[in-house]
Formats: C-alpha cells, structure tokens, sequence
C-alpha cells in the first residue's frame, strides 16, 4: 500500500474544462432550485387552504421563496451570459401577445409578496402583440421585479406600451429610486465590473439580452431612472 | 402590409394583485364553419384540470413527485408517471392523454426530443394532446427545429404552478384555434384547410405570424410554391425569422431557382450557423446548379458541426463518391454504420455503400468482411442477401477471381428476381458486374428498366452514369441511358401535348398504356391521375377511370407518402369526386 500522491489529485483537476462543468452545474442547481421552491409553494398552499400556519411564518416563507428566486436569477443570468460568449446565439422570435407575458410575470411575482402590502398593478395595451423571445424577455423581468420588491415600500406598477415603434415594458415602484451612480451610466451597462464586490450582473444581463432584439437595424435597450408614475425607480425595456 | 396592422391599438387594462380577476368571456366554440372566433388573452378559457389526464416524464423520482404536487395544485388528480421513454410509450398505448409534461433530461437512453418524435412518427397522441418540453434551459433546437417535431411549449425549470396553469391554458386555446385546419389536413383536404386558414387572416390576431407559416407549408405540400415563397416574404417583412428566410429558400429551390435557393441558404447558414438543415438544403441546391464540389464542402463543414448525423453522413459519402473522393467517402460511410449501428437508420444498402468504395480502392478483403457484418446484422434477410451477393461478386473480380465472382453474381441475379421492387444502388451494382463479367445483354435490361422506372430522377442518372464512367463505359453508358428515358419522356410528352391540344381522352388512353409498362415510374402514374382527373372534372364522374385513379394514388401512397405531386392529386381527386356528389 502506498500512500495516494497529492500531487496525482490536483493533476487530475487539471484535465477538468470548467466551464463545461459550471455550465452543467448549474443545470442541476436549477433542477434543486425547482424541487425546493416547489416545497415552499406547497407549504404557501397550505397555508390558503387552511390556518395552520401563522401569518409570520407564511411572510417568512415568502421571504424564503423570494430569496430562492433571486438565486435562481443569478443562475438564469450566468447561464445566459455563458451561451452568449460561446456564440452565436440565436434568440428565439416569435409572435405573442404582450398580456400573456404580463401575467405570467405578475404569477410568478404573486407569491412572493407574502402578507407585505405591496401591491402590483400592470396596464398592458389588449391584443398588443409583438416580436421577442419570450424566456430572455422573462429573464430580464423577473429581475427588475425582483429588484422592485426589495426597494417598494407598498407598490410595484406594470406596465406595457407602445413608444416611437418600439415596445416599451415598464417596471416601477415607490421606493427611494436608484442610486446616482448607477443612473450616471444612463443605465445601459456597457461592461461588467467585477472588481467592486457588487457586479451590476443583473443591469448588464438586461442591457446584452434587449441589444440581442434587433429589427430593421434597430436593437433593444434598457433604461432606468427615478421618479415615474409611483415616483420611485423605473426600469424601462425598449424591444424594436 | 403595414405592421401596425397587425394589433388592435389601446385599450387599458388595470387591475390589482390582490384583486386579480379579470372577468372572462365565454369562449366560443371553434369549429370548422365557425372560424370566425377571435381568440385573446381575454377570453381564455379557465380549464377544469380535474377531468384532464396527465402524463409526468422524468428519470429522477423527486421532480415526479414534485411535478405531481404542482398538477394537483391546479386540480388535477388523474396523473400518471413515467420514468423513461419506454414506460412512456407504454402508457401512451394504453391510454389517451390530454396534458404530458416530459423532461428533456432522462437520464440515459432517449432524450426528451427523441422521445417526442417518436411518439410523432408512431401518431402515438391524439392532435389535442399537448406536449410540454420542461428544461433547465431551453435548447438551441427549439430556435430552428422543424414545427411538425418540436414540443407544443417549452417550460423552464424552476416554473411556478400558476406558470404552468396560463401555459397550459394558452396552448388549449391556440390547439382549439387551429383545430379545424389540422382535421382538415387529416382528411387531406388541403385546399379547404387554406380557405380556413385565409378566413381566420382576415380578422387580426395573435396567431397571425403562424397562421401564415401553417398556410405556406400547406402550399409547399401542394407545389403552390409561388405562394409559399410570397407569405414567408411577407413574414420577413415584418421579421426576420429563420424558418422564414428557410421556407423562402426551399421554395426557390422548388421552383428550379437554384442559384437564388444557394444564397438564400447561405443567408440561413450565416445568420444562423447552428440551422443544421440549411446545410443539407444548401448542399441538394450546389448538387442541383451542377457544383458539385462545392455541395460535398457544404456537408464536410456540417458534418464537423454534427458528426453523428447519420442521414447527413450518407448524403456526404453519396456525394464524395460521386466527386471520387474515395477517403471522404469511406470516412463518411464508416461514420455512418459506426454511429447508425443497432438503430432502424441504417439498412444492408449502408454496409454495400462502404463495401463499394473499398472495391474502388483495391481493398477487397475488408469489401467482403463489410458484406459480411451485413448479413450478420440483418440475420439474412433477402436485401442483405442480395447486396451481400452483388458486393462479393464484384470484389472476386477485383482480387481476379472471376469464377467465383460469377458464381456469387448468380446468386445476385436470383435474390434480385425474388425481391420484388427493389429499388436503388444495388440495381447499378448488378448491372455494373454483368457488365465486367461480360453479359452485357442483362447489363443492359437492368439499367434500362431502372431509368425508365426513374426518368424524371436526375440523381438517379448521376449515379448510373458515374457508374458507367467507373467501368470505362462512359460514352455507350451514356447512350443506354438516354435511349431509355428517351422513350418514356416520349410517351409522356405526346401524352402532354395531346391534353394541351384538347383531346384529353387521347392522353387519358396514352398515359393509362403506359403506366401498364412502366408501373413503377412514379412520374408517368402521376401524370395518368393529373390526365384522368382533369378530364373527369371537364366532363364528368367515370366510374371505371375514378377506380384506376384511385388504384394509382393507392400505389404511390404506398412506395411514396409524402410525395408533393401524390398530396396535390389526392387533393384534387376529393374535390372533383365531391364536385360530382360521389361518394368515396
């Protein structure tokens, strides 16, 4: 018997492509992510169907689930950037109705908003339709909602328009707004910086996902600024 | 057409989380004489879960249960579970499903996509039943994959319950939308099926851009690729989409426009390099403009893209073969029964193929042992039998054993006599060891009738005269086979020129005499359908001539499905029995 060479251990590391790993990884991290916020709406389920459950442990479970989802768009924004670099990407165009987004937006916000008295209202033009690639639009959505839940102090507003031929989804709050340094960058995030600790991955995935929309040499942009309908942040999506 | 016209302008919408009903109008029923139901988000229908039967698909035992609890949560309560692909099927023969949730991840064996077409091929699921793709990312074959194989929906792990609820109403609801233009199809009633399609255009609606791709594809199926071509540039117009600037591209090619079909899929290729079925369309128009090599470069940089393609594989070694690039064809066809191996896609013609450009090489040992792994792998069934005897006869002459080369070449000739429509390479194999063997006589008749069976097939007169070039009989091969497809495009130009000159009666007759003769050239029974039942509709249901009409289509529904002309003609033959109140 002969004591395992160490060094034989980390050559082997050696043969390992990481990024094929982390890509995999985080496959199975979703998977997990799934099953887990699957429990936590079956415990927020039980808590509709009957009073077993305490108000406090329900906002706690919202709070769980909420954490969960900013996990998992972390996640969907690695993932992204990692299929983005690897290029070229191809998004997927298609017709819908803006409304079916919408909702399913405002579904997936729902839950999360526990007992707090934030409320979401969302105006979307009926039988609007338009041109965009349903998952990377609802990747960046989710974000900025995410994002809008923990700066309201009671509401998250909607909404979808359209503006100058472009379509414009709009997410606001009434919150304190974002902070100045980040609107001096316009909001459209050019490069990534990940040196200061906080990465801004969330505002570069949205600007690279908008700029991926093009149509008659027109592309898609982000915008942010402060003030809006609930005089909070405004988290503006352009699609041409 | 102005894109603002394709949505209906302002009309606010407000309501509250907490509040969140928005009323709902009742759905109207879709049916095929009442299409004029115009579906929005507005009228959707809530779907009672309970009375719906679910199908789970997933490898890991945790997301089954998981994915039970959030049906359950909907109200469902009939779900069934399914732990590979096998199971699946086994559950879809036995009971019909309205909603299957299936993970493109299950483990080994099939992937989700596999399963899928599967279970297409098989008509496994009734046309209502809808299909749900569940991924932790969606995969690139969605953006490009064909309509007619790819999911109803993709869903992407981690989904909400409520998600899964407005997905699969919105998918009940666009199914019931489309529903009468899918029975119609069924029934083979194209031409109805556009009408419906064009009805339901006049209104607005979300399901615009679709309807368009529904209504170009039921065109190409027609040969009405002039219109084709014009929706998907319509649909360009607004967008550019890459099955759109694909469809454009194949109807080009269609309609002969070879060069414009070349770089419309160089478009495709470029915009969208991972589109693998541009490459294959790229090549086939290369091929049909005459450049040859540029087709075969085509499909070696698909190939690297895709090395286990097997269809596309073949496809390069047929090519290579042709351009004599005997080590691009030897590796193509290796690749072919390496990756096609205990599957249905290769069959004994794949081991010939391999077999045959070892030949070329000198390598006759390694010729024979390819035959013999065919027999093995076939267990002996006459096509393995038959290629297996064609193969060895020709490699005994190249090693100089012409007697048993002979011998091994009567064997051929007899399995050849035993199977009937035999179609293909080993025809041109028979034929190309006659020829060397010295019966020039039998050399002559098997080509002979093989192009009269096959006139209109340029490929087909490719690979005989290659053939011909391989054995140094370029100049006569070349006289056998225009004598031959002379005479059936004879036949059938007199028989054309009869009917533009009036006298359908007459090219009826001609056509009909020669089918008798040429029963198997697709072209020529076609054409005697197109005769017989464009007379009929000018003067009248014939009950013996509708019998004849109906016995042609059913042998080319058989040899041949999807043959374009077939679905026209079947169509037509509906239309003018319907037109006389015949019923069928």
């Amino acid at each position: 018997m002969t004591e395992p060479d160490p060094d034989d251990t980390v050559r082997g590391l050696d043969a390992i492509d990481f990024t094929a790993l982390f890509a995999a990884q985080i496959h199975d991290l979703k998977n997990l992510l799934f099953l887990l916020l699957n429990s936590l709406d079956e415990a927020l389920n039980k808590r509709c169907s009957g009073p077993e459950i305490g108000e406090e442990t329900s906002s706690r479970l919202a709070l769980l689930k909420y954490n969960g989802q900013l996990i998992n768009d972390k996640l969907i924004q690695m993932l992204a950037l990692f299929r983005f670099a690897q290029g070229p990407y191809v998004i997927d165009i298609a017709y819908r109705p803006v409304k079916e987004l919408i909702e399913e937006i405002v579904a997936e916000a729902k839950p999360l908003l526990g007992s707090r008295s934030i409320a979401a209202s969302h105006d979307v033009e009926t039988e609007l339709c338009w041109f965009y690639d349903r998952d990377l639009v609802a990747g960046v959505l989710n974000n900025a909602i995410h994002n809008a839940l923990r700066c309201a102090k009671s509401e998250i507003r909607l909404s979808a328009f359209t503006e100058n031929g472009l379509l414009a989804i709009r997410v606001e709050d009434d919150g304190e707004g974002f902070p100045q340094k980040i609107l001096e960058n316009g909001g459209s995030m050019k490069n990534l910086d990940i040196s200061g600790g906080k990465t801004g991955l969330g505002l570069y995935f949205s600007s690279v996902c908008a700029g991926l929309h093009t149509n008659k040499g027109q592309s898609g942009r982000i915008e942010l600024s402060n003030g809006g309908s609930l005089g909070g942040a405004v988290f503006t999506l352009f699609l041409p | 057409m102005q894109f603002s016209s394709l949505y209906y302008p302002c009309c606010m919408v407000i309501f509250r989380l907490f509040v969140n009903k928005v009323a709902e109008a009742p759905n109207q029923a879709m049916n095929a004489e009442n299409f004029l139901a115009r579906p929005s988000s507005a009228d959707r229908e809530p779907i009672n879960f309970q009375e719906k039967v679910f199908l789970v698909i997933d490898d890991v035992v945790s997301m089954r249960a998981s994915l039970r609890s959030t049906i359950s949560t909907l109200g469902g309560t009939r779900i069934d579970m399914a732990g590979n692909g096998i199971e699946a099927i086994n559950r879809m023969e036995q009971r019909s499903y309205d909603f299957i949730l299936c993970d493109y991840d299950l483990g080994g064996g099939k992937d989700g996509q596999q399963l899928l077409e599967e279970i297409k091929q098989r008509k496994l699921i009734k046309h209502s039943t809808i299909f749900m793709m569940i991924t932790a990312e969606r995969s690139y074959e969605k953006v490009v994959s064909a309509a007619e194989l790819a999911p109803d929906d993709y869903l992407i792990k981690p989904f909400a319950g409520e998600v899964l609820r407005l997905r699969l109403e919105q998918l009940a609801q666009k199914k019931a939308y489309f529903s009468p233009v899918f029975a119609l199809m069924d029934q083979q009633n194209y031409r109805r099926a556009i009408q419906i399609c064009d009805e339901l255009l006049k209104s607005p609606n979300q399901y615009k851009i679709d309807l368009m791709r529904l209504k170009a594809d039921i065109c190409m199926l027609l040969g009405d690729y002039s219109t084709a071509g014009k929706l998907y540039e319509q649909i360009l117009a607004f967008r550019e989409i890459p099955w759109a600037r694909m469809g454009l591209a194949k109807s080009m090619y269609h309609m002969n426009n070879f060069g414009g079909a070349v770089e419309t899929f160089k478009q495709v290729t470029k915009n969208t390099p991972n589109y693998m079925e541009a490459y294959d369309w790229l090549a086939k128009s290369y091929s049909a403009a005459g450049d040859e090599p540029s087709a075969q470069q085509t499909l070696m940089a698909a190939a690297e893209k895709s090395p286990r393609v097997v269809h596309r594989r073949k496809a390069l070694g047929e090519i290579a073969y042709r351009n004599d690039d005997l080590e691009t064809a030897q590796d193509s066809y290796e690749a072919v029964l390496e990756f096609g191996k205990n599957s249905a896609l290769t069959s004994p013609e794949d081991y010939a193929n391999l077999s045959r450009v070892y030949i070329d090489q000198g390598k006759c040992d390694q010729a024979m042992t390819v035959m013999k792994d065919a027999r093995k792998t076939f267990k002996n069934s006459p096509e393995a039998l038959l290629h297996g005897a064609v193969m060895d006869s020709l490699a005994y002459q190249k090693s100089g054993n012409t007697e048993a080369a002979e011998e091994a070449l009567k064997e051929a000739l007899e399995q050849f006599d035993a199977c009937d429509n035999m179609q293909g390479s080993v025809t041109l194999d028979i034929a190309r060891s006659c020829f060397q063997l010295g019966d020039e006589k039998t050399g002559k008749k098997l080509i002979a009738d093989f192009i009269q069976n096959n006139h209109a097939d340029k490929k087909i007169h490719l690979h005989a005269e290659n053939m011909f070039k391989k054995i140094g009989m370029h100049d006569k091969g070349k006289e056998i086979i225009t004598t031959s497809s002379r005479e059936v495009i004879t036949l059938n130009n007199q028989a054309v020129r009869m009917a533009q000159a009036g006298d359908l009666r007459g090219a009826v007759d001609l056509l009909m005499q020669a089918v008798a003769k040429y029963q198997e050239n697709t072209v020529i029974v076609l054409n005697a359908v197109h005769a017989i039942l464009t007379l009929m509709q000018a003067q009248g249901w014939d009950m013996e001539l509708g019998k004849s009409a109906k016995a042609y289509l059913a042998t080319i529904k058989n040899q041949d499905p999807d043959n374009q002309k077939y679905l026209m003609l079947a169509d037509m033959y509906k239309n003018v029995a319907q037109r006389y109140g015949v019923r069928l």
